[in-house]
């Protein structure tokens, strides 16, 4: 397998635009990676979206000079597009193709008021457990079992709202106190409203070659994975056993482990989500993310900065789209092109994107990539 | 849209099937003859090894794995609802409405199985 490097990186804004179209937040994307990447001409399209109809990817390129490239959609709920990114990379890697756009994107405004409705073909969607239902079960196994507190809870809020206000690139851009997000209106005993992430709209695109590029930023390892039986037989709760799976078998791959990582993008979409993410990803022992976060090592000038974009939680959860956002902020980061967010230094960069909401699987999809720069080498 | 889609009530639906055995509700699943993992909704073979499956009754008692209460509208429900996940005693985990207005359990407390809620889901009261 050749290497493969990330030539372009380019975002939409991200926000509630029930007026525009998808179409439309797709070229703002696809525009600014390829521009950013200075290449014209592609072989294939990676496309990632989750509310899209039968034919969504052909449809999110219509206003673009893109038909008759072949397209690929795939939908992995919200790592519908960490997994196009990641079958995009394997596309070039194999000599399948030389260079691929990866594309991700949503319009949850325009379907969506108040939280996502579950599918009621679940029991859990059955009954109404919403998605911050869903997280709200972790958090409170966690306070209960492991002792994690409110205030622990709340400071991932604090911590990644702290860090989207100096993104240009994140929906909000409000610093907000310990305080605010825990008494901001209840959503899910214990998630508050300013523990959930917003609905958005958005697009996100790479541009992957196997070329050696000026911006190039290398692709060192990825994995993907899909849930396994979750119920009374795990210790652990819904989505800790796949993440850690995932991830450990990327720093497998590499040799390296989480210590050799410089930042992390990680999946926030609710403060607990990250809280146990961080123990999955090996950057906290099991029960102890909460300390985790409250030790400042998580914040930027931590010794493992997560989420300096913002977040899911700041930057906005367009679902297609979170993954690309995700491995953009990455790219950036490794160009030194972060702005305020800088890790300063920064070698190595890792994004985890999961995919959840399945009855008694363990998520649905999770997927796992590590990007480096000359530094790391 | 998809996300006002109402499921039919068509056979394989992912439904619990709860009946009545003398003045107790039970859930009716399976479990695996080969490996003996318990299920509360029953698959075409075993999720866990792909051996066959035995009829196996669960419930009625069991206890809070998680809960919370829910303020947020969803489809059927009027919040604030609670909802937990019970592991049924010696069966598996389902999902359930706690009986009683913004009730809130804690994680170990026990919790018997007493039928269903208006729109279909199980209903426990935790003792």
């Amino acid at each position: 397998m050749r290497p493969a490097y990330v030539a372009g990186v380019g975002v939409s804004e991200f926000g509630k635009f029930p007026d525009v179209s998808l179409s439309t937040l797709v070229a703002d994307s696809v525009q600014s990676a390829m521009a950013d990447a200075d290449i014209t001409e592609i072989d294939a399209i990676y496309l990632g979206n989750v509310y899209g109809s039968s034919g969504s990817g052909p449809r999110a390129l219509s206003s673009l000079h893109a038909a008759g490239v072949p397209i690929v959609t795939i939908e992995a709920a919200c790592a519908s597009s960490t997994f196009a990114f990641i079958e995009a990379c394997w596309a070039v890697s194999s000599g399948r193709y030389e260079t691929v756009l990866v594309v991700g994107c949503e319009q949850l405004s325009s379907r969506f008021s108040g939280g996502i409705r579950p599918n009621p073909e679940d029991p859990e969607g059955h009954a109404g457990l919403v998605l911050p239902a869903l997280y709200a079960m972790a958090a409170n196994r966690y306070i209960e079992y492991y002792g994690l507190t409110q205030e622990q809870l709340g400071l991932v809020s604090v911590k990644n709202h702290e860090n989207g206000a100096k993104n240009p690139r994140a929906q909000y851009r409000r610093v907000v106190s310990l305080d605010e997000v825990l008494s901001s209106p209840m959503i899910a005993d214990p998630l508050t409203l300013l523990q959930c992430c917003p609905i958005s709209d958005g697009s996100a695109s790479a541009v992957i070659t196997a070329r050696r590029h000026p911006k190039g930023i290398r692709i060192a390892g990825y994995q993907l994975g899909s849930g396994g039986l979750w119920d009374y037989a795990s210790p652990h709760v819904w989505g800790y056993d796949l993440v850690n799976r995932v991830a450990s078998a990327v720093y497998r791959d590499l040799g390296i482990t989480p210590l050799d990582i410089d930042l992390f993008e990680v999946h926030d979409a609710f403060t607990i989500g990250e809280i146990v993410t961080t123990e999955a990803l090996g950057l906290a022992e099991l029960g102890s993310g909460g300390k985790f976060v409250e030790s400042g090592a998580s914040r930027l000038g931590g010794k493992s900065p997560v989420n300096p974009s913002g977040g899911l939680l700041s930057k906005g959860h367009p679902l297609g789209a979170t993954g690309l956002s995700q491995i953009s902020e990455v790219v950036l980061q490794l160009r030194d092109e972060a702005g305020d967010c800088q890790v300063d230094g920064a070698r190595r960069g890792l994004v985890e994107t999961m995919g959840g909401g399945v009855s008694m699987v363990d998520g649905n999809a999770c997927g796992v990539i590590v990007f480096e720069n000359d530094r790391a080498q | 849209m998809r996300e006002d889609f109402q499921p039919a009530e068509r056979a394989g639906l992912a439904r619990y099937q709860i009946s009545r055995r003398g003045d107790q509700f039970v859930i009716d699943g399976k479990s695996c003859s080969k490996c003996g993992h318990h299920f509360a909704i029953a698959p075409r073979e075993c999720r866990k090894c792909g051996g066959g499956l035995v009829d196996a009754a669960f419930g009625p008692s069991g206890e809070v794995w998680s809960f919370t209460v829910v303020h947020i509208k969803a489809a059927r429900q009027t919040a604030p609802y609670t909802l937990a996940y019970i592991d049924l005693l010696g069966g598996p985990r389902i999902i359930a409405h706690l009986q009683g207005e913004s009730v809130r359990p804690y994680v170990g407390q026990r919790a018997e199985l007493v039928g269903l809620t208006e729109s279909g889901d199980p209903l426990v009261v935790c003792a």
